[in-house]
């Protein structure tokens, strides 16, 4: 060639103008900054917590004091603490069930929207199975048959999760399915999986980050749920969802005793909603003025 | 407004096109200028100004062609004059624009709205999108009549609307008034679009790329209709494009756009014979010729100007081939300067230097095309009795058309109905058809992208439909494609580097030698290697096209299935992505399959030539066969359609567009496909088929190719008895040997 054609505008790389688009967002900056709070104080709660979750070393059902910053609850444990541990019982339950629903999930949306025909017919009806039963529902049903426990409650949550990653992936999939670039991976001899992992897969991957966060509040809630129901983490064990169940029997001699884990799954709920908020305009690329949300369930 | 003859006739509902020609009170005023005119984006990159002082007037009764390329704000800058630029990142319009003796910029919104569509009236480019799908037609076009004339009574309106249904060429318009948009066909849309443009009579009516979406044959019937619009309505035309070729066909005066400015104007001969401004003389040498093909296009270097960063001085000059590095083109911003008669002029440092890029060109026709017919003794064609690279035998593609709840085919698209190519080594076989003719589910077959119903695609001799996974793979690799728009056919989230060594990491290539391997070919199709690892986004169109060129290179093919591969880019760029494939296949020796459904692009680059109707193939030979001696009505439609980018004699020009629109490839006329326009159809088409046969040294399937010859274009045939049958009438007859050799 003759003509050099000229060299291209050098542009940021486009993992940082994601990146960029993200932080632009000053309330999804927040939400990440009080998630990365949270997980630190779960993690290092040892470390963290003024006393054991489990000692009962103070009156029972004090108000917040210096010795108890939070107060006692009905057993005279240290609210704080057992909240700083409980945080451990939401998000492992947030990570676990957002990781189950997308494991299942994007597969098989991935398989339904690019191959179609029979897979597709078969996939989505069986998603349509998950979809026809209410979530919470659902939960409940795996956990009577599985029987309660931590990894079970996981279970639950993200089997329920499926049907949205599920049809999320597939959309995007066969929104993409027969762009020409995919059709020019297989044209270069490109083989039906390798396809979908290496060329489809990358393309439809901002809509799914997007849901696991969705996902993963919602699971906050549930948790708390079953667990208040008594299905969820087991008793001994610090959990919000179990505080609250306690607190409810106090609320007249302790109303502070609910107050606070309320707040605590309030304030995580929120942090999620806001990275998920701050994500979906690193994603779709453009102003907040234009961006459509992704419905988020029954996380708010 | 004035009240024409026509509006007052029609309102009566008693005349039917008897409206006189030109109102002759605005012929040769300025309808609409626009002064000094600049718009300003605010973007991430920060201020873009996308219109930089652009002026222009439009006489009443004439046809204004803006001309120039993608970005060049020839388009921004008639929306902005008509307050139409609606984005919320709109920074600044600053200007005149001139309706008469109003100031659009400067009239409060409810007074412009009234002028909208009254005395200014737009035609958009995509008249399917511009039509509301839910309301009838008829309905929309009175609409557009009442908003304007509240005193109208629905019936007097819908008399009317039928009345200019009828004018625009719509067939059995009192029907038609009460259908919808999704029952017209594109070419039927852009009627409606203008018959609603012309409703009120506007003094300046605006086309934007009014005939882009559209075929060849239905462009040609509309810019007749243009023509007769502003006949009818006196108004003057804003013909704003980015085809030389409608611009010379069409156009009174011409005013070319580049970098946001007006490079030239002046009137349209001058424009296309004498050049004062080297842009507008750069592009007419890299513009594929239909009536010569000359041996090499010359592109012009680089890529259009970014909006966002304009260099000071003339925005042409890294381009220019008379700057030559002269300090006042880089530093000078050209101003415009009128020639003696006030209308022209042209915005460069040098514009008597223009003119000879012109006479530079390399003259005449090639010599020979390297593939001439008879290739025997050509250095070229030494590969020619070897086996075709790629033979397809009968193929047919249909797809089902399913309905009803059980979702079974009821009904067939006949996409690819019989069709037999073959394309040697070295060489380009051309394919060219109208959008519907099955010409991208051809090119997908070979490389099984879709299925085949039947037939053979035979790859270097293995055949591509009864190949098992990994043959198919191995054919594949043989065989590669090139898509027509460069910004979907890369994986986005790969680097373009990433994307060229795709189909290496397929084959298992070690990362190392991938790296080594896409430095080279980037080098081979003149992109710079370090830039591999950027994203696709970050590249411009022709250098998309590029990469996606070095990509199907990769594995080292011998077969490229081009599909398309330039239309998606501008004039310029398209010259040196033409030159690029021509180089490539000069050096080694790769055959391509080159789809396109531009004749022009065609006559540059290929050798030899099939033009397909409603998924067959209804002509093919060698280029100066098919184009200088066709013999089938349809490619000698097709040929008289396209627009010639020469102003010089075109009144003379015999420019009988075909009627009417393809026909549903699902239930294809019987008999000939093409009866239904052709001009020569007799009862024996309706019968019979006429197949492929051996006419003047090419192949033509016309019951009456032999007596084509001398008629006029679209001209009525002299005698039309039974068809003599000359060929055999038999199915089996091989439908399209290119080249001469019999086939075993």
């Amino acid at each position: 060639m003759s003509t050099a054609p000229n060299a291209p505008t050098p542009a940021p790389r486009r993992r940082l103008a994601s990146l960029r688009r993200f932080a632009r967002s000053r309330s999804a900056v927040a939400g990440a900054a009080g998630l990365l709070v949270l997980a630190a104080l779960a993690l290092f709660a040892p470390l963290v917590a003024p006393f054991d979750p489990a000692a009962q070393d103070g009156e029972p059902l004090l108000g917040p004091s210096g010795a108890h910053l939070l107060g006692t609850d009905q057993l005279g444990r240290d609210i704080l603490s057992r909240l700083i541990y409980g945080a451990r019982a939401s998000l492992v339950a947030a990570a676990g069930a957002a990781a189950v629903g997308a494991g299942i999930g994007v597969p098989l949306g991935l398989l339904a929207g690019y191959l179609g025909r029979w897979v597709d017919a078969v996939a989505m009806r069986l998603v349509d199975l998950l979809l026809a039963v209410p979530g919470i529902l659902l939960a409940l049903v795996i956990i009577v048959v599985l029987g309660p426990g931590r990894l079970n409650l996981i279970l639950a949550i993200g089997i329920g999760a499926v049907p949205e990653f599920a049809r999320l992936t597939r959309v995007a999939t066969l929104s993409i399915r027969d762009r020409d670039f995919v059709l020019a991976a297989r044209g270069m001899g490109a083989s039906t999986p390798d396809t979908m992992v290496r060329t489809v897969l990358p393309n439809v991957l901002g809509p799914i980050v997007i849901q696991l966060v969705v996902t993963a509040s919602m699971a906050v809630v549930v948790e708390a749920g079953l667990t208040f129901l008594g299905l969820g983490t087991p008793p001994p064990a610090p959990s919000w969802g179990g505080m609250l169940q306690d607190a409810r029997s106090y609320l007249y001699q302790s109303p502070s005793y609910g107050l606070f884990p309320g707040l605590c799954l309030v304030a995580t709920v929120f942090c999620l909603d806001r990275i998920g908020r701050g994500l979906q305009l690193a994603v779709s690329g453009s102003g907040p003025h234009v961006a459509a949300r992704v419905t988020t369930g029954g996380a708010v | 407004m004035s009240g024409g003859a026509l509006d007052g006739a029609v309102r009566d509902g008693t005349a039917h096109g008897s409206a006189p020609p030109v109102a002759p009170d605005r012929a040769g005023r300025p309808v609409l200028s626009l002064r000094d005119l600049v718009v300003e984006f605010t973007t991430p990159a920060g201020v873009v100004r996308a219109v930089d002082g652009m002026s222009y007037d439009v006489l009443g009764g004439e046809t204004l062609g803006v001309v120039g390329e993608t970005g060049s704000g020839k388009s921004v800058s008639v929306l902005a004059a008509l307050g139409l630029l609606r984005t919320p990142n709109l920074r600044r319009v600053s200007g005149k624009a001139m309706l008469g003796d109003v100031d659009l910029l400067a009239l409060p919104e409810p007074d412009l709205r009234r002028r909208l569509g009254r005395d200014v009236a737009m035609i958009f480019q995509d008249a399917i999108s511009a039509l509301n799908p839910v309301q009838r037609v008829g309905h929309q076009i009175a609409e557009a009549l009442r908003v304007h004339d509240r005193a109208l009574s629905a019936d007097a309106a819908r008399t009317r609307v039928v009345e200019l249904l009828d004018m625009v060429g719509v067939p059995h318009p009192a029907t038609r008034y009460d259908q919808y948009p999704h029952q017209f066909s594109g070419g039927m849309c852009q009627r409606v679009m203008i018959a609603m443009a012309i409703a009120n009579r506007p003094k300046v009516l605006i086309a934007d790329e009014p005939t882009t979406a559209l075929d060849v044959s239905v462009q040609a019937q509309i810019l007749d209709l243009l023509r007769v619009a502003r006949q009818e309505t006196g108004a003057g035309v804003v013909l704003i494009t980015h085809d030389l070729g409608v611009v010379a066909e069409t156009a009174d005066r011409v005013s070319v756009t580049y970098g946001g400015r007006i490079v030239e104007a002046g009137d349209v001969t001058q424009i296309f014979t004498r050049p004062r401004h080297p842009y507008t003389a750069a592009l007419l040498g890299a513009l594929p010729r239909l009536d010569t093909a000359s041996d090499r296009l010359l592109p012009i270097p680089g890529q259009p100007p970014d909006p966002s960063d304009l260099p000071p001085g003339c925005a042409f000059a890294p381009r220019c081939p008379v700057s030559r590095g002269r300090a006042v083109c880089t530093e000078v911003r050209p101003e415009a300067v009128p020639d003696g008669s006030g209308t022209a002029g042209s915005a460069c440092h040098f514009p008597d230097e223009a003119a000879g890029l012109l006479t530079a060109r390399p003259e005449g026709a090639r010599a020979e095309p390297a593939g001439a017919p008879d290739g025997a003794g050509e250095p070229g064609s030494a590969r020619e009795p070897a086996a075709p690279v790629l033979d397809i035998r009968e193929a047919m593609v249909r797809f089902p058309v399913r309905s009803g709840v059980l979702a079974r085919p009821s009904a067939w698209v006949h996409a690819v109905d019989g069709v037999s190519l073959r394309v040697p080594a070295g060489r380009t076989l051309g394919l060219v058809g109208e959008s519907g003719c099955g010409k991208t589910t051809l090119a997908r077959l070979v490389l099984r992208l879709v299925e085949p119903t039947g037939g053979q695609i035979l790859v270097d001799g293995d055949d591509v439909g009864k190949a098992g996974r990994s043959q198919l793979r191995r054919i594949r690799r043989r065989a590669q494609m090139v898509f027509q728009d460069p910004y979907a056919s890369l994986n986005p989230r790969l680097t373009v580097g990433d994307n060229v060594a795709e189909p290496l990491r397929l084959q298992g290539l070690p990362y190392g030698q991938r790296r080594r391997q896409v430095a080279d070919l980037f080098t081979r199709v003149g992109l710079r290697p370090e830039h591999a690892d950027r994203l696709p986004a970050e590249f411009s169109g022709g250098q998309r096209q590029r990469v996606a060129i070095a990509r199907a290179l990769a594995s080292r093919p011998g077969l490229l299935i081009l599909d398309e591969p330039v239309s998606a880019l501008d004039v310029s760029v398209q010259a040196q992505v033409l030159n690029l494939l021509a180089d490539l296949q000069r050096e080694s020796a790769m055959a391509y399959l080159f789809v396109s459904h531009d004749l022009a692009v065609i006559r540059q680059v290929a050798d030899e030539v099939a033009v397909m109707y409603l998924g067959r193939i209804v002509e093919s030979g060698s280029v100066r066969r098919v184009y200088d001696d066709p013999r089938h009505p349809y490619t000698r439609a097709l040929l008289a359609s396209v627009p010639v980018p020469d102003p010089v004699g075109r009144a003379d020009r015999q420019r009988v567009p075909l009627g009417g629109d393809v026909p549903s490839p699902v239930d294809p006329p019987s008999g000939c496909r093409f009866r239904t326009r052709c001009p020569i159809a007799a009862a024996v088409c309706a019968e019979e088929e006429p197949p492929l046969r051996l006419v003047a040294g090419g192949h033509t399937a016309c019951h009456f190719a032999e007596r084509t010859a001398g008629m006029e274009p679209g001209g009525q045939a002299g005698g039309q008895g039974p068809a003599e049958q000359t060929a055999a009438p038999g199915p089996a007859e091989p439908a399209a040997g290119q080249g001469p050799e019999v086939r075993g």
